[in-house]
């Protein structure tokens, strides 16, 4: 009689420890869940907060180039060479902070720094403020970065 | 010891600009033309009179770090880097790419 008890208790204990196992498990597999959920949240926001740096970033840039465009054709020198390291910075910023952008737009990031350290250089040499003609000739090439450039660039990161 | 290196440079590049395989542009400055690379640029330039070559090493920022200029003060035919025949295949490439372009859009047409 005793036996039987014993053995019917075992039975059960067996069956309570399974159940047990079961929920443990169960809650370890919603926790896993949520973990992963928690995760993709983050990423999300991050990746929202890069594309928002990245927006902000762009509209700077390109507040500044057509600041630098008006400069020129008003001919101010003096504020002109203090834009051009701003504008450099601004672009070797979005480069250094955006890993993904593509060979081809690290070129042409490259190509526009480049370009105006050669305008700071031509501007410097100048006695007098920014001629007509190179005014023209600087803003056609500053134009192309506002209409091609910095639109790839939003489209890349955003 | 940066004339050396840069000499080496120009040859490859001239190696390379023979075989096609350099991506010329114009640049802002007067008879310069340049070729970019994701965190350098190398730029080839000559005087109003075709006499004097100048090759540039330019970093990051876009300030020259390097240069190699031809005729150098104490030139040595023996070491010519070839900056004229580097300047005008750069020229050539920027023209004939221009016009190939402009052909191509007109057949396309």
């Amino acid at each position: 009689m005793l036996g039987e008890i014993g053995s019917l208790a075992s039975i059960a204990g067996l069956l309570v420890a399974l159940l047990g196992l079961g929920f443990a498990l169960l809650q370890l597999s919603r926790l896993r869940g949520e973990t992963r959920a928690a995760r993709q949240a983050a990423e999300e926001t991050r990746r929202l907060l890069r594309r928002d740096l990245a927006g902000t970033d762009l509209t700077r840039l390109g507040e500044r180039i057509q600041g630098l465009m008006e400069m020129h054709r008003s001919g101010d020198r003096a504020r002109a060479l203090d834009r051009y390291p701003e504008i450099r910075r601004l672009f070797l910023e979005i480069r250094r902070q955006h890993p993904n952008l593509t060979a081809e737009h690290r070129l042409q990031i490259q190509s526009a720094v480049n370009a105006l350290t050669n305008m700071q250089n031509q501007v410097e040499t100048l006695t007098d403020e920014v001629p007509h003609e190179m005014s023209v000739e600087f803003n056609k090439i500053l134009s192309r970065y506002q209409a091609s450039l910095l639109v790839e660039l939003e489209d890349r990161l955003q | 010891m940066a004339e050396p290196r840069m000499g080496e440079v120009a040859r490859e590049l001239l190696r390379r600009a023979k075989a096609g395989k350099v991506k010329w542009e114009r640049t802002v400055g007067k008879n310069e033309y340049q070729v970019i690379f994701p965190d350098l640029a190398l730029t080839i330039s000559c005087d109003a009179d075709r006499k004097h070559f100048r090759l540039n090493l330019v970093g990051e920022t876009g300030w020259h770090q390097e240069t190699l200029e031809w005729p150098a003060g104490e030139s040595n035919p023996e070491q010519d880097p070839g900056l004229p025949e580097i300047y005008e295949l750069a020229e050539a490439y920027v023209r004939d790419g221009t016009l190939d372009r402009a052909l191509q859009y007109l057949k396309q047409a």
